[in-house]
């Protein structure tokens, strides 16, 4: 990502941001609510153009997680997976996604109860299961920790560790305990 | 500088428009004033032949004519500069599309209402689902709702880009109006301007008035066009 | 990526959005009754007298589009306030996405006229003097419907007032298939040879075409930010 701009109603959030991520990398974003956390994590996933610059992805999936992505709330949890790895094409990714579900403490993966009743947590289960599904080498993760208890952060670290086998990971949070998990820091502060 | 000195400048720079404003004039006392009223033959049950009858409505064909086509014109000018807008994302060819599609329902409203008028003395009631009153209709209903679609986006560059999107989706339907209206009722227009039917013709004098006012209407259009993008360019400093 | 593999993605949202319809049933109740309702009211409302075929063919194809119009919009306006369309915008191409949602809004129409047309031919008592030409009429209606319906839904599910621009935005595209429609179903219900409504269907051909194409080369400029 190179001299990333972002400027949102006449409101510059991000200004000449350049990082780069190679695989092995935790980078944890930290900053103050507005600092453009969220906006430079859309922007890395391709999400959001910014108003200037650009981000460059290598090949390969990038998986994301965040607030302001749910799973379909009419599927169950099972066939969300499914629907995913079958667009994402890798079927045999689906199967693999409801296996590591299974062994992180979800019971309900194959209840065919839509997501909609699912409760927060699982919820927040369900999502970091479909951004991981088919091992992207980019995962970007928004707040993973928020809506889950201990099992569920410790989840969060085998995820990252998990990850970074595989390529780069890129954690946005304000919890010192997962800011832990990072290799590298970067503070972002509101700016104006 | 004195302030006369810059009076005189500015005088001569705007050289063009005191042109266009004495050319708009000229038309207007020439079409009212000067051009002899046109004779169209009349079918007299008397005699049972054609005999031509003064028919002063002409005049209004001199104005409403250089709308409609301004209209189209504008529509023209925002889809062009729609497809820039998505090929460069630039701002101003939004700012230019957006000047030109306003531009494009005023004069196509001013259009309908002449159109309207005249209608109601030549063909006996205000509205009569012609061809062109149809299509000129649909452009507006069009206009209009390319208007109401930016409204409803804060965004500025998601508004250009979306807008940009209905403007050239509004454009393909051009082929199919021009195809198919014409065939859901009998035409009552004349025939277009240059090809009269019947035996009337038009005169050297009334073609060199009509053929003036459609060339100051154009360059009304294209000097307001230009006028209306510099305003906001001026006010939002870019 | 093999055509057979993009097929199946494709397919693979046609059938996600089915299964999440069949659930719900939110778009096929809203459409079905009111395209039920407002044939019960006209049909009694004319309380037996016989309007000719132009009032028939003008009154279905009202009811045709306004009927779609309370389905279309769903398709997009649904993603985004459930904030769903991020995995479609990461896992999938704006293509595929704009033809999966095609094929579901033109399965969702389809359906809704196999109920309803039987229902209006049988309510105010119409035979079609030329059964082919009536049902390709109809069908390639259905198909330049789901056609621009599709991407005005994508372009409303980005404005704030989501849903409630789409018919003043959908209504001008539409025109050309409503009085092509109303002309070709007109004249399948009239005795002749039917030699204009097979050229009105021509054009309805055409429409839908015309406007598939283009809506599938603009659909990545309303999709991607």
């Amino acid at each position: 990502m190179t001299d990333v701009s972002h400027k949102f109603d006449g409101r510059t959030i991000l200004a000449g941001l350049s990082l780069t991520l190679t695989p092995g990398d935790v980078m944890v974003v930290t900053g103050a609510n507005g600092a453009g956390k969220s906006t430079l994590l859309r922007i890395a996933a391709g999400l959001l153009k910014p108003t200037s610059g650009g981000a460059e992805r290598g090949g390969g999936m990038t998986g994301y997680a965040a607030p302001d992505l749910q799973p379909w709330s009419e599927l169950s949890a099972r066939e969300n997976l499914d629907f995913l790895a079958r667009i994402r094409g890798c079927a045999d990714a689906g199967r693999e996604a409801i296996k590591w579900l299974e062994a992180a403490g979800f019971p309900a993966v194959h209840l065919p109860t839509p997501a909609a009743t699912l409760s927060t947590g699982q919820r927040q289960r369900l999502k970091l299961a479909m951004a991981w599904l088919g091992r992207p080498t980019l995962l970007i993760l928004d707040e993973p920790g928020s809506n889950l208890d201990d099992e569920g952060r410790s989840l969060v670290a085998r995820l990252i560790g998990e990850a970074r086998c595989d390529g780069a990971v890129l954690l946005a949070t304000n919890d010192s305990a997962e800011a832990a998990l990072g290799g590298r820091h970067l503070e972002l502060r509101v700016l104006d | 500088m004195s302030s006369a000195q810059r009076d005189g400048n500015w005088f001569f720079r705007h050289w063009w428009k005191w042109l266009l404003f004495l050319g708009m004039i000229l038309v207007l006392a020439a079409t009212f004033l000067w051009l002899p009223v046109v004779q169209r033959p009349a079918w007299d049950a008397a005699t049972n032949s054609w005999k031509p009858e003064p028919w002063p409505l002409f005049r209004i064909m001199i104005f409403h004519v250089p709308m409609s086509w301004v209209a189209t014109i504008a529509f023209l000018v925002a889809t062009i500069h729609s497809i820039q807008v998505l090929r460069t994302g630039s701002r101003l060819a939004d700012l230019k599309a957006a000047t030109a599609s306003e531009l494009g329902l005023l004069f196509g409203i001013m259009a309908t209402v002449t159109g309207s008028i005249w209608a109601r003395y030549e063909w006996g009631s205000f509205w009569n689902w012609d061809p062109r009153e149809t299509s000129i209709l649909i452009l507006i209903l069009i206009y209009g709702a390319y208007f109401a679609l930016r409204s409803a986006i804060p965004t500025e560059t998601t508004r250009a880009r979306l807008s940009a999107v209905y403007a050239i989706l509004a454009f393909l339907m051009v082929p199919f109006l021009v195809f198919i209206v014409p065939r859901m009722v009998e035409s009552l227009h004349p025939a277009p301007i240059l090809d009269r039917r019947g035996k009337m013709q038009m005169d050297k004098e009334l073609l060199v008035v009509f053929l003036s006012s459609l060339t100051l209407f154009t360059i009304l259009f294209g000097w307001l066009w230009h006028l209306k993008v510099s305003i906001v360019r001026a006010r939002d400093r870019w | 990526m093999s055509s057979a593999s993009w097929i199946s993605r494709t397919l693979a949202i046609l059938a996600k959005d089915a299964r999440a319809e069949l659930r719900t049933r939110y778009a096929l109740n809203a459409v079905l009754l009111f395209a039920l309702s407002s044939l019960v009211a006209v049909s009694m409302s004319l309380a037996g007298a016989r309007p000719g075929p132009d009032m028939l063919a003008a009154f279905l194809w009202i009811l045709m589009v306004f009927a779609a119009m309370a389905g279309l919009p769903r398709s997009f306006v649904h993603e985004e306030e459930r904030q769903t369309s991020g995995w479609l915008k990461l896992s999938a191409s704006p293509a595929m996405v704009y033809c999966g949602k095609f094929a579901f809004n033109l399965l969702l129409i389809l359906l809704v006229e196999l109920v309803t047309v039987p229902i209006f031919l049988v309510l105010l008592n119409v035979t079609p003097v030329h059964p082919a030409a009536f049902c390709l009429a109809i069908g390639l209606g259905c198909l330049g419907l789901a056609a621009a319906g599709t991407l005005v839904a994508a372009i409303v599910a980005r404005t704030q007032n989501r849903g409630s621009l789409f018919a003043a935005l959908a209504l001008p595209l539409l025109l050309p298939v409503i009085v092509t429609g109303t002309i070709a179903t007109r004249e399948s219900l009239s005795p002749g040879t039917g030699a204009v409504a097979w050229g009105e269907v021509r054009v309805l051909l055409s429409y839908a075409v015309v406007v598939f194409t283009g809506g599938l080369l603009l659909f990545e400029f309303v999709w991607n930010d």
